[in-house]
């Protein structure tokens, strides 16, 4: 491009041309439409002007902006005029920095025009201008950044910058230009005139190590381009191997991303460095070995045990390392360093006392197999020690002590010639959680206004918060409560108090979002009560206006479609809550009969039998829905009297609770177990295959039909599995309302339980809330079996710590309420799901020993017993070991079942020394001994 | 929302360089209030630390803080620590960037050996070679430590100066207050061992979106799900990482945290880990995506129109000291102690005050920024004052209630026990972040009805503006 050369000022006398006009620019300047950006006639324009004759084109220039600013196309061809003519090399840089400035040049040569018409403009502003672009430089690789600011540095002869987005983005750059034929990167390197600057800022710069981790990516596993490069230009003397060695090293130590770390441990590795090279750094190693990421600390460790084994590393340091490795959390680690010491120990035998004593620091490890190879390996060098080094060890094993498992604690103990009976870990009192309270009733209608308020005041939206809050169950019961009383009371004030709720909360009450979740539903009631329907009249009158008989599909606005699809608990909940509705578009709601008493959700039946004499005195009919709920919410004693008196009721809702009254409440469901196979499969693209959910499930019946209010058979009718995995996508987010659900049966928690097992295993792979209500089950009320046996099974072994920490929960406080259950049938249920559906052993395992922590030791010996055996009989040993030691620590505090566990004997038969061998030799002493 | 940039100026870089054979940290300051009045390179220590590589673990954890950002990590953060030369005993603080976090390591004096030049509050400076060298700290040398330059550096240096832009948002300063109130209400709920807390920590799960709870069982801590009475509560476990780095040196494990019952929201926590000769203790904030900022734990005492007289007083009586006990101050003032509180709510915006939960005492310090007008650092207040301006408060009934016009809706409020709307902001949080500005308006036409003698004039309204 001849065009865009430098033109120098002096080489046309100024005072020959005519003074500079904004026509003229304009006639110079790119076409808006033009495909090119031709700066030929610019830098023509303004070579050799003055800085005043520039100025005085910054009025036009501005009404330019303005005119141009709104355009699809923006100032981009405006470009050139704006560095031709804008007042200082701050204002420059920043126009450049535009967004529309950094859209890469369409014409060849745009960053040597940009030079160009700075150079000729004033030289001595470059550097600046160079500073500030590449301060300001993103290290993203798009956009022309880089090339201005090359463009600049090397027309002017300026230092090379060393910004991070300077830095990155040459690497980017040489990377790039490097791949393909002919060319390799250290010839590109050699070649690159910022090569010598930049190197060691690549060792500076944030955001270095994730792109070479990024274009390493490309290479074969473990192999790095740079680092092959920057070895062969070492070996050729083009640079030095100290700055790269000490480069990476000086880099790890600052701490790292994980990502960016193993970049510069491949760019180290690829160095090859020597011993000699090695044992000079060899405090920068020592010091990666405690905080550095685990690969990091994994090298450090590896060139440590490199110099000892080459007698470079003295004992001092070796027992450092020691102590640093073993106090850390990764079992590869550790047991490569128990190895290492038990070797080195010969090496140093002057210090094997300090060696050995630090192997003790393995003793804080949550593995008891590592804390027993210490020990072990502890037993087998102390004994050849002389006395003082040996003291050292006994001290240090004597101090470390309470930190071992109880399972070695009797060993360490022998050791050190002290008969200590271990002592255990004391157990906690296992009480059962306090009893929660029901608030009083919602005394006023601003206290009602203020709880609508807070329900509506979290929009439960799944994409904002998949794990979103949660609906207060006990806040909808009462503001259900409140409203009907307020409407009895004064339509007319309930009606006005609520008009300012209808304003606010218009997304909630007008709309079609929300109605299949409670928010939405009282958003209805809200609505019902001020016969506000919005500008949705048509929504708004299907809704209500239907008789004490409708079904659900005439009660729960929505699709048939949709309606079918709910869950069954929240097809109940909704019905119910959208017959409210209906009552509060009618003058007389007349009296709530499934109000509820205590915080478990039971009613007064004093009060529903009250509530039906008054119905019936009223002449008019009671809802059914709300009979149907108050019946499943009777408690279980009733008082014979009451029964009488419910006896002399006489229309037809009041014989109905009559005879449920007389026979004691409504039965509760009879729950089962049934193995499901092929529930659902599901293409899995990570693992190019189809993954099957199988496993075992609840099955539920009703207990006697003639009983069970009609409306509350979709709830002893269960979903179906398969239906509710591929729906979950679909579905409107019911999730929040779960905390719901147990209100709904107080006195049937397993059939609540059977359908939450349904939610409970798909979340043992994340994909699915349900746990969180477990504690409120376990703290309701009703018979136990294989409904909240499997909804526990997997939410022991859930993905999410928040599920498990729920399931332990639940576990805890059905062990401290002391209700019937049968824990080993849990037991059996989890062995079924680790060998059908994939619960992983370890989750379970981990959880059962935060429960025996808390106190349900018992309870967690009964889980495991049934458990064992299906565990013993199957191939995989994976968590074997951790669960006879939980077995073997709760098997001796609690009572549970005795007897032998099946497969337990074989097991501890078994020849060798492996951990589990050891854990079932120690279960079957303990079953032993207690007889 | 743009910040204003604050500059921190540098005598040089901190380093940590060999002097005459031994290993000396040089910490670099910047500018701050101290008992020798302001000075633009303080220097408050010249001595040694007992127990270097804890120490310098626990700077870096310090430092590590102030570099992260827990909640949506797009761009770190970048302000250095304050250091606080409190007479006997060092403070080092940061706070994350999404002001969810605060970071306190606390030198004891069994951790210092060595002269303590005045008291004050500055700036360190944290860089990159600086973080290479901590790392690199290990053994049982004792290491020297000079918080600021000496008196002849700062005479005779005359090469450039160090500067750091960065931006200061006023929701950071903010934060400063929030903590000192809400950790004033913790109390020490669980003690671990250093074997337990290790295992503790490290078994602590992560990228847990529902806030867990920690109980007390048996000698260690279990999560929950939910609240039970003794609880602490946890929210977003990944946020006690810069523990991690200490855990090696840790002597034990302190938590703390409000009392909260079974119907309980997430509410903040502390967690301290005791080193030798030092405490580290890092301060929850509710929810990850709940800055210490937005708390509003200080509004309803810079609400009570007394404060600003009575915060002046007390100001008098802070003297750098590292132990403020509130009922020795009422007593040295002769003011209740509830005015005191509120009194030390109201130097706490400004940052002056800090709490220190470990020994349940404020200590004093001065923040190195312009902290600005009350009004300014708290808009829920600014909002509150102009509503009562406005007259949109209307008190009903006997007091029990009140009607506040705000715009075009009018939300109705109990006065009972906290109080409470029916605003958006009430309903979400429910009073656990603090008075919306509607209750806190009416607490001030309230207060003003009450007859409150030192407010009642409205030169005292203008003051306080």
């Amino acid at each position: 491009m001849t065009g865009t050369e430098p033109n120098t000022g002096s080489t046309t006398p100024a005072g020959t041309r005519a003074p500079l006009t904004w026509a003229q620019v304009q006639a110079a300047l790119p076409d808006q439409d033009e495909r090119t950006e031709d700066p030929t006639a610019i830098i023509a324009l303004f070579a050799g002007r003055t800085e005043a004759e520039r100025r005085k084109l910054l009025p036009e220039y501005k009404e330019a902006i303005r005119a141009l600013r709104d355009t699809p196309r923006g100032l981009r061809s405006l470009r050139y005029a704006g560095i031709a003519c804008l007042g200082g090399p701050a204002g420059i840089a920043q126009w450049l920095s535009r967004e529309d400035m950094t859209w890469p040049g369409r014409g060849v040569g745009d960053e040597r025009a940009v030079y160009t018409l700075l150079a000729q403009r004033n030289p001595a502003w470059l550097p600046e201008i160079a500073n500030r672009l590449a301060a300001k430089m993103p290290v993203e690789p798009w956009g022309n950044h880089w090339d201005v600011v090359d463009a600049l540095v090397r027309g002017g002869g300026l230092p090379t910058p060393t910004t991070a987005g300077f830095v990155v983005r040459w690497l980017d750059k040489v990377g790039r230009e490097s791949i393909g034929e002919g060319h390799t990167l250290a010839e590109r390197l050699r070649e690159d005139p910022y090569f010598a600057d930049l190197l060691p800022a690549l060792f500076e710069a944030d955001g270095v190590g994730a792109r070479l981790e990024s274009q390493d990516s490309w290479q074969q596993a473990g192999q790095s381009r740079w680092g092959a490069a920057l070895a062969e230009l070492a070996d050729a003397k083009v640079i030095e191997r100290d700055t790269v060695l000490d480069g990476c090293l000086s880099r790890l130590l600052r701490g790292e991303r994980l990502g960016a770390s193993r970049a510069f441990i491949r760019l180290h590795d690829a160095m090859a460095p020597t011993d000699d090279e090695l044992a000079a750094r060899v405090d920068f190693y020592l010091r990666l070995l405690p905080d550095a990421p685990s690969p990091v600390a994994g090298t450090a460790q590896e060139v440590l045990r490199r110099l000892d084994a080459a007698g470079r590393l003295d004992a001092e340091r070796l027992a450092e390392a020691s102590r640093a490795v073993l106090f850390r959390s990764e079992k590869k680690l550790v047991r490569g360093q128990l190895v290492w010491l038990g070797q080195a120990i010969k090496r140093h035998p002057e210090h094997a006392g300090t060696l050995l004593a630090g192997a003790c620091t393995a003793f804080g490890s949550t593995a008891v197999d590592l804390q027993e190879r210490a020990l072990i390996l502890i037993a087998k060098h102390v004994g050849k020690l002389p006395a003082d080094q040996a003291a050292l060890v006994y001290d240090e094993v004597r101090a470390q002590l309470p930190l071992l498992g109880e399972a070695l604690r009797p060993d360490a103990a022998a050791l050190i010639g002290e008969s200590v009976v271990a002592e255990p870990d004391p157990l906690p009192l296992l009480a059962p959680p306090p009893v929660r309270e029901l608030p009083p009733p919602i005394g006023s209608l601003d206290e009602l206004v203020e709880e609508l308020a807070v329900l509506f005041a979290g929009t439960a939206n799944p994409w904002v918060n998949p794990r979103g809050r949660a609906t207060d169950p006990l806040a909808v019961e009462r503001i259900v409560s409140a409203m009907l009383r307020e409407h009895a009371r004064d339509r007319e004030a309930l009606h006005t108090a609520l008009l300012p709720l209808t304003e606010r909360h218009a997304h909630i009450i007008e709309q079609h979002w929300f109605i299949h979740q409670v928010q939405g539903a009282v958003g209805a009631l809200v609505a019902a009560a001020t016969g506000y329907g919005g500008s949705r009249t048509g929504w708004f009158r299907s809704l209500f206006g239907k008789g004490t008989e409708a079904s659900d599909h005439d009660l729960i606005p929505g699709s048939k479609v949709d309606v079918d699809r709910l869950e069954p608990a929240q097809r109940f909940l909704l019905a119910r809550l959208y017959e409210v509705g209906t009552r509060l578009r009618v003058p007389y709601s007349g009296p709530h009969l499934a109000e509820i008493a205590d915080a478990t959700g039971f009613v007064d039946p004093r009060a529903l039998v009250a509530g039906l004499e008054q119905w019936e005195a009223s002449e008019h009919t009671p809802w059914r829905r709300d009979v149907d709920q108050a019946l499943l919410r009777l408690p279980a004693d009733i008082d014979p009297d009451l029964i009488a008196r419910a006896g002399r009721l006489t229309s037809p809702a009041g014989r109905r609770v009559a005879a449920v009254l007389a026979a004691g409440g409504p039965p509760a469901g009879v729950v089962g177990r049934r193995r499901f196979d092929r529930i659902h499969r599901e293409f899995s693209y990570r693992d190019r295959t189809w993954a099957h959910s199988d496993g075992p499930l609840a099955t539920v019946v009703p207990g006697d039909r003639e009983l069970l209010p009609k409306s509350a058979s979709v709830l002893y009718d269960l979903a179906d599995a398969g239906a509710a995995a591929r729906g979950a996508g679909w579905s409107e987010n019911t999730e929040p309302d779960m905390h719901c659900w147990p209100l709904l049966l107080p006195r049937d928690r397993d059939t609540i339980a059977a359908h939450l097992a349904i939610r409970t295993q798909r979340g043992i792979d994340g994909s699915s809330r349900g746990a969180e209500i477990l504690p409120a089950l376990a703290e309701s009320h009703g018979p136990l079996g294989p409904g909240m046996s499997l909804a526990l099974a997997y939410a022991l072994g859930a993905r999410a710590a928040e599920d498990r920490a729920a399931a332990v929960d639940a576990l805890v406080t059905l062990a401290a309420r002391g209700d019937a259950w049968d824990t080993a049938a849990l037991g059996r249920d989890i062995g079924e799901a680790v060998r059908t559906r994939g619960l992983k052993t370890t989750r379970v395992v981990a959880s059962l020993r935060d429960a025996a922590r808390a106190g349900a030791g018992a309870a967690v010996w009964g889980v495991l017993s049934g458990f064992l055996p299906d565990l013993l009989a199957g191939t995989k040993s994976t968590g074997l070991a951790d669960a006879l030691s939980v077995a073997a620590e709760t098997a001796a505090a609690g009572g549970g079942p005795a007897g032998a566990i099946r497969g337990l004997d074989e097991l501890a038969d078994r020849k060798g020394a492996s951990r589990a061998v050891t854990e079932a030799k120690r279960l079957r002493r303990i079953l032993a001994d207690r007889g | 929302m743009s910040s204003p940039v604050h500059s921190f100026t540098y005598l040089r870089s901190s380093t940590l360089a060999a002097v005459d054979g031994e290993r000396s940290l040089g910490l670099q300051t910047c500018g701050g209030l101290g008992s020798h009045g302001l000075t633009p390179f303080p220097r408050f220590f010249d001595g040694f630390l007992t127990a270097p590589e804890a120490a310098a673990g626990g700077l870096l954890a310090v430092a590590d803080v102030a570099a992260a950002r827990y909640y949506q990590p797009m761009r770190p953060g970048l302000l250095d620590p304050v250091v606080t030369g409190n007479g006997d005993r060092l403070r080092f603080e940061s706070f994350s960037a999404c002001c969810g976090v605060h970071a306190r390591l606390d030198v004891l004096p069994a951790g210092i050996d060595g002269e303590m030049f005045g008291t004050g509050t500055t700036n360190v400076d944290v860089n990159a070679p600086l973080r290479e060298a901590l790392a690199k700290v290990g053994g049982a040398d004792p290491l020297h430590l000079a918080v600021g330059p000496d008196d002849v550096t700062v005479t005779t240096f005359d090469g450039p100066v160090v500067e750091k832009k960065v931006p200061l948002p006023e929701r950071w300063l903010r934060g400063f207050a929030e903590v000192q109130v809400i950790s004033a209400g913790f109390d020490l709920r669980a003690e671990l061992a250093a074997g337990e807390a290790v295992r503790f920590v490290r078994a602590l799960p992560r990228g847990a979106r529902q806030p867990l709870w920690a109980v007390p069982a048996g000698r260690s801590l279990r999560l929950t799900a939910r609240p039970l009475p003794g609880a602490v509560c946890l929210p977003g476990p990944d946020r006690l990482q810069a523990l991690t780095r200490l855990l090696r040196h840790a002597l034990a494990l302190r938590v703390y945290g409000p009392a909260v019952h079974a119907r309980s929201s997430a509410v903040s926590s502390a967690w301290e880990i005791e080193l030798p000769g030092m405490r580290l203790t890092l301060t929850l904030s509710p929810d990850p995506a709940r800055g210490f900022s937005g708390e509003g734990a200080v509004l309803t005492g810079l609400a009570a129109d007394s404060g600003a007289a009575d915060a002046d007083l007390i100001s008098a009586l802070l003297a750098w000291e590292p132990r403020v006990e509130v009922g020795e101050l009422a007593a040295r003032s002769g003011l209740a102690a509830d005015r005191v509180r509120a009194a030390l709510v109201r130097l706490g915006t400004g940052g002056r005050i800090g709490y220190d939960v470990a020994e349940a005492a404020y200590y004093h310090r001065e923040l190195p920024y312009d902290t600005g007008s009350v009004e300014r650092m708290n808009p829920r207040l600014r909002d509150a004052h102009a509503l009562v301006a406005a007259g949109a408060v209307t008190l009903t009934g006997t007091g029990e209630s009140a009607t506040v016009r705000s715009g075009e809706n009018t939300y109705g409020l109990r006065l009972a026990g906290a109080g409470s709307c029916t605003c958006q902001w009430w309903a979400e949080y429910r009073g656990g972040r603090g008075p919306c500005k509607h209750l806190l308006a009416t607490q001030i036409v309230r207060g003003r009805a009450a007859g409150d003698p030192t407010t009642t004039a409205p030169a005292a309204q203008e003051a306080n503006r």
